[in-house]
């Protein structure tokens, strides 16, 4: 089995072809920035890009995926370390505490901007709402989505 | 300066930390004394001068590096702490290098709980960075001739008279250096210098490990990985005491994949080793262990329990906190009960725990990588486990995800080491989330009743609460089962009452309580008893306030006596942002409000605004205002980011989150189960913080959750009439009120 993950082809030995794509990406190929939460889907811990698009790769099995791109946390950032608008954003606004789920809101907030690039309040909440932080950042995720789509605007018009 | 290619010595300084122990809840050891056996404890005492836990170090290269001397759960205490080390040694905060140790690097750490990380480690941290200072300007005054007194601060290093930096990179030379206390220079604390600005601290800073976090870097205990690593779990106990009575592996130690069966029925525990994570559970699916069944109980049971009034129908409560002859039978001004749920922790992090087995020096070790609350008792516990003395004993620290006070007992270690001794190969133990919600340590249900008698003017004459409540402190927290049913009969929960003193002046008071033995787990919850308590007072006084048609705030601030003037600056703050933004008098909306002091020491007023949709049925919570006075503040925006967390954590408990009883024991498995607060919860927050360089600092991890819940019942109650009497609200209760009122 091989995966495409950020821009690399990785062989996966026969014996994890029945993990999980998140177990095979965090044990196995050591992108452990995408995070086991709840492992049932109802989280967002996991959350990547399949294509672009954000999915949970804990309820996704890596042997399905073989052709598709996948994009982790660790992958976000352009190739010369500059972090991407959303990551950058949430350290302006200092989103984490203990960090956890936060891969996983950085992951499905990235993928919410490449659709809808100047998300309203409801919008956001409607994109946002199954991804779980028990820290409760919420508030400041939802500003530093605000900040990013400013950002990534900006330099679309610029 | 020194030549550059000159071999450079490290300068390495013994931090000091002596604090004053774990105040919070009230804890003394007395408990403990004489008692026949000695088992491992919680690390409840923090390390005395000689024991130094906060290393501080000065690299060749003149990077500050520094061990926190917390455990790191999101708290930010980490943050604070390496700004007041910055301040000290003039750095910049993001410049100085935080890890966390291991139990090899310090000796001792005490267990992170009671919101006590920054206000029992600043003031030796300050001063430790403080002697540090000062050691390296004589040493920069040596090197360039002149006295010590001559040469000025600049950034990472100093200055002489004449301009010439000297860097600490210039002063650090030569081998690994440890410097005594005792032999350090005198050194004045430039953050516990009131007349004197600050540079770090008091500024927003970026957390601590932030930049790792949003790349995906930071490591968990869940993402260690170690060569040849195996994947193991046990399985749990189906409830709180059920005995093993016998395992049938079903074949699953010729499965594929699996390296090793464990079943080990002395300790009471069953689990599996195997290659790759799906065969894991794959074979645990097919093992099957036969529990004893301690008897089964309904929702009913537990409900009739708690319930206070039938307890107060027998007779007085159990423990008589305070009694002022208040009179029993007169007519209250006020007269209202309070229930909470039993309430979960919830994490999205799961437990997990990485070992591995090794030799060094001739004798058998280990390496445990975990995520804890307490590493030390981790470690004790451990090597009790092996019968091993402990240095052969190894934790290292891992930031934890989401803490609460729900990490701080020995658990998915334990697992960790009963599979790992079996195999020769690391082993990666993560519990799943049904297993994370059976085991854990429950914030026990509570009922309350609080009756307040005032005179027209709202001047509290006579007050008394009673509640019933489980265990929250005396669990294996403190003690092995053994000893824990003997503590309970002796003496009251001391964790269930924190909170329960009404810091109104008041003429008579009666406090009574009764804990009760449940049948599942309990333990420490964030604030534990305190936000239950809190909640059960704040909300009869603003139902007093409504009674009396007096003004919430203002009859607050006319109860509170001088001693108070904290809390009563907070009220008036407080009343002063709320009314910049009047409320529509039209539309279905209401503002509640509640005070709360935390631990003797954090005051915090907070208020709500909240409106009922009509369209949909539900509360919309638009806006949260707080203002907080912990004393002196060090890292504002981290205290701002505990605000929030409690206030949605208070949101999560007042409209969705309690576990339910069903089939016989607690039944909530995860999050479907047990919805926890999401972003579409969040209100918009206007957040005052009090900072006094001259008052010591205090908790803020806690501090406004126990302020929260009540004001935002009470919000509840102003804009929809619906008293919300028992947690979490009963939507078809609240729409049905709604209905009454038209």
């Amino acid at each position: 089995m091989r995966l495409f993950v950020n821009g690399s082809e990785f062989d996966v030995p026969d014996s994890w072809q029945d993990e999980t794509l998140l177990m095979v990406l965090r044990e196995q190929l050591g992108f452990v920035g995408p995070k086991l939460g709840c492992g049932q889907g109802e989280c967002g811990a996991c959350t990547v890009h399949i294509n672009g698009e954000a999915a949970r790769s804990c309820s996704i099995y890596a042997i399905d995926v073989q052709s598709d791109s996948i994009t982790t946390i660790e992958g976000l950032a352009s190739a010369d370390g500059v972090l991407h608008p959303v990551q950058q954003a949430w350290l302006d606004e200092r989103v984490a505490q203990c960090g956890y789920c936060q891969a996983g809101q950085i992951m499905q907030a990235a993928a919410l901007l490449n659709e809808e690039p100047n998300p309203d309040d409801q919008t956001i909440i409607d994109h946002m709402s199954n991804n779980l932080c028990r820290c409760g950042t919420y508030k400041r995720i939802n500003l530093a989505i605000k900040n990013a789509s400013q950002v990534m605007q900006t330099r679309k018009a610029s | 300066m020194k030549p550059a290619t000159q071999k450079k010595r490290r300068f390495t300084r013994r931090g000091f930390l002596k604090a004053a122990g774990w105040t919070a809840a009230g804890l003394t050891v007395t408990y403990f004394v004489g008692r026949e056996f000695a088992p491992v404890m919680a690390s409840m005492r923090a390390p005395d001068f000689e024991e130094g836990t906060a290393w501080i170090k000065v690299d060749l290269d003149g990077t500050v590096r520094m061990l926190s001397p917390v455990h790191e759960m999101g708290q930010g205490s980490s943050l604070g702490l390496a700004q007041i080390v910055a301040e000290e040694l003039n750095v910049d905060v993001e410049d100085i290098q935080v890890s966390l140790p291991s139990t090899n690097d310090v000796t001792r750490l005490q267990v992170t709980v009671g919101s006590s990380g920054t206000s029992n480690n600043a003031r030796p941290l300050a001063e430790a960075a403080a002697g540090l200072r000062e050691e390296l300007r004589q040493r920069a005054a040596k090197q360039v001739g002149l006295d010590a007194h001559a040469l000025g601060d600049a950034k990472g290093g100093f200055t002489t008279p004449e301009g010439q930096v000297v860097t600490f990179a210039d002063i650090v030379t030569g081998t690994n250096e440890v410097i005594d206390l005792g032999d350090l220079p005198d050194a004045t604390s430039y953050t516990f210098d009131p007349g004197r600005e600050k540079v770090q601290v008091g500024k927003t800073a970026l957390q601590v490990q932030g930049r790792d976090i949003v790349t995906g870097k930071e490591v968990y205990a869940l993402d260690v990985r170690l060569p040849n690593m195996t994947y193991g779990r046990g399985v749990p106990a189906p409830v709180a005491g059920a005995q093993i009575v016998d395992v049938d592996d079903g074949g699953v130690s010729s499965m594929p994949g699996v390296i090793k069966v464990v079943v080990d029925k002395e300790r009471n525990f069953a689990g599996i080793v195997a290659e790759t994570p799906s065969v894991l559970d794959a074979a645990l699916e097919q093992m099957t262990v036969q529990w004893d069944s301690p008897s089964s109980y309904t929702q009913k049971d537990i409900d009739a329990m708690i319930d206070v009034d039938i307890a107060l129908s027998a007779g007085e409560l159990e423990s008589i906190l305070e009694n002022d002859d208040v009179a029993q039978d007169q007519v209250w001004t006020v007269d209202r009960r309070q229930d909470l749920p039993i309430v979960e922790h919830a994490t999205i992090e799961r437990r997990s725990a990485v070992i591995q087995f090794s030799e060094r020096d001739g004798r058998e070790v280990v390496e445990i990588w975990a995520g804890t609350q307490d590493m030390f008792v981790n470690q004790k516990k451990a090597a009790a486990e092996l019968g091993w003395s402990t240095d052969r004993v190894t934790v290292h620290l891992m930031r934890v995800g989401g803490g609460f006070g729900g990490r701080a007992t020995y658990d998915v270690v334990r697992d960790a080491v009963l599979l790992g001794r079996e195999v020769d190969r690391p082993v990666k133990v993560v519990w799943s989330l049904r297993d994370e919600f059976l085991a854990d340590r429950t914030r026990p249900p509570s009922s309350h009743r609080v009756r307040i008698k005032a005179d027209d003017d709202g001047k509290i004459t006579e007050w008394w609460h009673a509640f019933v409540s489980g265990h929250v402190m005396f669990n294996d927290f403190l003690l092995p089962e053994g000893g824990l049913s003997l503590v309970r009969k002796l003496f009251h929960d001391i964790g269930a009452t924190i909170g329960s003193h009404p810091f109104y002046t008041v003429d008579r008071r009666r406090i009574e309580f009764t804990d009760v033995e449940l049948p599942f787990h309990v333990g420490q919850w964030r604030s534990l008893g305190a936000t239950p308590n809190s909640l059960a007072a704040e909300a009869a006084v603003e139902e007093l306030a409504r009674t009396l048609n007096l003004d919430p705030i203002s009859l607050r601030i006319q109860n509170l006596g001088p001693e108070q003037d904290r809390l009563k600056t907070c009220l008036t703050k407080l009343k002063t942002i709320c009314a910049a933004r009047p409320l529509p008098e039209d539309a279905e909306v209401g503002r509640g409000y509640a005070a709360a002091i935390f631990a003797e020491q954090t005051h915090v007023a907070m208020a709500f605004d909240v409106s009922y949709e009509k369209e949909n049925e539900q509360i919309r919570i638009d806006r949260c205002y707080c203002v907080l006075d912990p004393g002196f503040v060090f890292s504002p925006d981290q205290v701002k980011a505990q605000i929030e967390g409690c206030t949605m954590m208070a949101i999560g408990q007042v409209l969705v989150e309690g576990a339910p009883i069903d089939d016989g024991s607690i039944s909530a498995y995860g999050f479907f189960d047990y919805p926890i607060a999401t972003i579409d919860h969040a209100p918009e927050f206007e957040i005052e913080l009090i900072s006094d360089p001259s008052v010591a600092p205090s908790g803020v991890g806690e501090a406004a959750l126990i302020a929260a819940l009540p004001a935002l019942v009470n919000a509840i109650r102003a804009a929809t009439g619906y008293r919300a009497n028992k947690l979490p609200i009963d939507e078809d209760d609240l729409v049905a009120t709604m209905n009454t009122k038209g």
